[in-house]
């Protein structure tokens, strides 16, 4: 097996509001291979990006914290690392494509000096030179006569091209560890599936390793190799693509593929999770599915099960799979 | 293998250069056809330009197009009526009003745009980073805004100039003394405005974006953000000019601005007081100087706050 790039363990992170305490990652712990790509699955607020911001340190404090785990990036542990030592690492060892590609970038900046800039910052190197590595950049990831669209603003383009130019920048210092967070949900379907398959490839041609983050189950069918399905702030399920499609053993992954349209059937609803997402300022006691549990047992109302290993490679949260 | 060359065989064709950075003159030109552009949009910024342009130009070509000596008396032309030899006339010591007008306006300007200069240049840096550090940076700040705020600016260049006035600054050291305390008056106003647009804007994607490539907080606040948010303070800062300027006038109009015989359109419009009656011409030149000033400068705010902020303007 091969060493893991990132390993989160006993992850949790804390948000003192005025509202009351909220936990938004509740020990979480998963590890990502070199090379591999994992996919984050889950409904708004179940803390995935929070996850994602974690990892990059990125999590504002106050009102965030960490009082638990460790995020062990290529052997070390990031949240010892200061400041400073933090800012080396962001762009030039791992780096972040975000959602919405209109407001992740800049308006006031033509896009080469955005991508010129982060090259600049983080590697050194001279004006020329940025130059064409940004034009290089725009090639690879498909923006049409990049050496025209070079000093454009970023409202002259596209939402698709935009997210292209995102990951130009994201890709710009060479990382080895991507985190997308949901990258194609505010895109257009079609020009979904084109920025997967980029986000895919650049991935694979450079050996990097992938946290991608959707609520998209197709999108993580397509995309993913190992996939964590997150609910209310837990990892309930975690296992590989192919098993989890196969054989979901968490009753929240259950519903969640029971409601994807599926064109090898002919009926016509869909199964929706009954009720919706608790909320997590007071959340349930024990299991926090069991309010839209179908399987809910008593047990499941007072203890939160554990991440249990229940075949080879397969770990599932819940009381169903408890030996006895 | 180096990067460049890995990213070299990915693509395979990447055999051309560069095309070389657009330079810094065209990037102008540029600007400066976009800046008229947008500035057609509203007839009220249109009107402002034209008439700051005519006061610039004034201000620049004052040596060239002035006629006299602005302060050599003359006392067989006292008190003329405008005429061939004096365009404007002469006041009550002989001297040309219209070379008077010039050389004061010049002064004037440029004291305001300093002073205005100086503001934008203490108060926007202090807003955007305590803005942008929030906490404990952000409370002391802004306490420190709020005290300079609670002072009525009237009575703090007057306190100043007195000051200066009773320690004997003379000429251009009392400039820099009346420079200063309406630099210090105007840059609550800009801190605030300033701390105010980062807080809005230090929410926005990109802010994150940028940390997640690995800048600084320093660079985020005055490269990323400041940039985003110089709208409103173009805006504040050109209505400022006009507020500046009144407030020398008025300044050297109560005696407290430079001292005679500097040409200066609040102390000319001031000794023009007593010939009001016989000679109301003398007093009515500085005084549509400074109207007309004013009104340039509230005139081009005005129409840059309509282009600059569409919700604002209301068609």
């Amino acid at each position: 097996m091969a060493e893991p790039v990132l390993e989160l363990d006993d992850l949790t992170v804390n948000f003192r509001l005025r509202a009351g305490d909220l936990t938004a990652v509740n020990g979480v712990s998963f590890a990502i291979e070199r090379g591999q790509t994992f996919g984050l699955v889950g409904e708004s607020g179940s803390g995935k990006s929070v996850t994602a911001k974690a990892i990059m340190r990125l999590i504002p404090d106050p009102p965030g914290e960490i009082p638990r785990g460790r995020i062990v990036f290529e052997g070390e542990n990031i949240l010892d690392k200061n400041d400073a030592e933090m800012r080396a690492m962001r762009g030039r060892r791992m780096a972040m494509v975000f959602q919405e590609p209109m407001s992740a970038l800049n308006p006031v900046y033509t896009v080469h000096s955005q991508i010129a800039d982060a090259l600049r910052t983080n590697l050194g190197i001279s004006k020329q030179e940025a130059r064409e590595r940004v034009i290089e950049l725009l090639t690879l990831v498909g923006i049409p006569s990049p050496h025209k669209r070079l000093d454009s603003y970023v409202h002259e383009f596209s939402g698709g091209m935009r997210q292209r130019v995102m990951l130009a920048m994201a890709l710009s210092c060479n990382p080895v560890f991507l985190i997308a967070d949901e990258p194609t949900t505010a895109l257009d379907v079609t020009i979904q599936a084109t920025i997967l398959e980029l986000i895919t490839r650049m991935i694979h041609e450079r050996g990097m390793s992938l946290l991608f983050i959707t609520h998209n189950l197709g999108v993580v069918a397509h995309a993913c190799d190992k996939i964590g399905v997150m609910y209310a702030s837990h990892i309930v399920e975690l296992a590989d693509k192919r098993e989890i499609f196969a054989n979901p053993q968490h009753p929240y992954t259950v519903g969640l593929l029971n409601s994807i349209p599926r064109l090898d059937t002919q009926s016509k609803y869909l199964t929706p999770i009954t009720g919706s997402v608790c909320n997590m300022l007071r959340p349930p006691a024990g299991c926090k599915f069991n309010p839209r549990c179908s399987h809910a047992m008593d047990i499941c109302r007072r203890e939160v099960p554990k991440l249990k290993e229940i075949a080879p490679g397969h770990y599932a949260a819940c009381h169903l799979h408890d030996k006895g | 293998m180096s990067e460049l060359e890995a990213n070299k065989l990915v693509d395979g064709n990447l055999a051309w250069r560069a095309p070389p950075a657009p330079t810094l003159g065209s990037r102008i030109a540029k600007a400066f056809s976009n800046a008229w552009y947008e500035l057609r949009k509203s007839r009220t910024a249109s009107i402002g330009a034209v008439m700051l342009v005519l006061l610039f130009g004034a201000c620049i070509a004052t040596p060239w197009i002035a006629t006299h000596d602005p302060v050599k008396q003359n006392y067989r032309a006292r008190l003329a009526p405008p005429s061939e030899k004096h365009l404007l006339g002469t006041d009550r010591l002989g001297r040309d009003i219209y070379s008077r007008l010039l050389y004061g306006g010049r002064r004037l300007v440029t004291i305001a745009l300093v002073a205005v200069g100086l503001s934008l240049l203490i108060g926007v840096p202090f807003g955007v980073l305590t803005g942008y550090f929030g906490g404990l940076a952000d409370t002391i700040g802004m306490r420190i805004v709020d005290g300079l705020l609670a002072f009525p600016g009237l009575l703090l260049y007057l306190l100043f100039v007195t000051v200066a006035q009773a320690w004997k600054f003379e000429g251009f050291m009392l400039d820099v003394v009346l420079v200063g305390a309406l630099a210090l008056a105007g840059m609550p106003e800009k801190a605030r405005l300033a701390r105010g647009s980062v807080l809005a804007e230090k929410q926005k994607e990109y802010v994150e974006a940028s940390r997640a490539v690995g800048e600084s907080s320093t660079r985020i606040a005055l490269s990323q953000i400041l940039p985003n948010i110089v709208s409103p303070l173009i805006v504040t800062a050109t209505v400022r000019f006009g507020f500046v300027i009144l407030i020398v006038a008025a300044l050297s109009f109560l005696g407290l601005g430079t001292p005679p015989p500097t040409p200066d359109w609040g102390s000319d419009l001031s000794a023009a007081r007593d010939y009001m009656e016989t000679h109301p011409l003398i007093a009515a030149f500085p005084g549509l100087a400074i109207c007309y000033t004013v009104l340039a400068f509230n005139l081009f705010g005005d129409g840059l706050r309509d282009i600059l902020d569409p919700r604002i303007a209301e068609r």
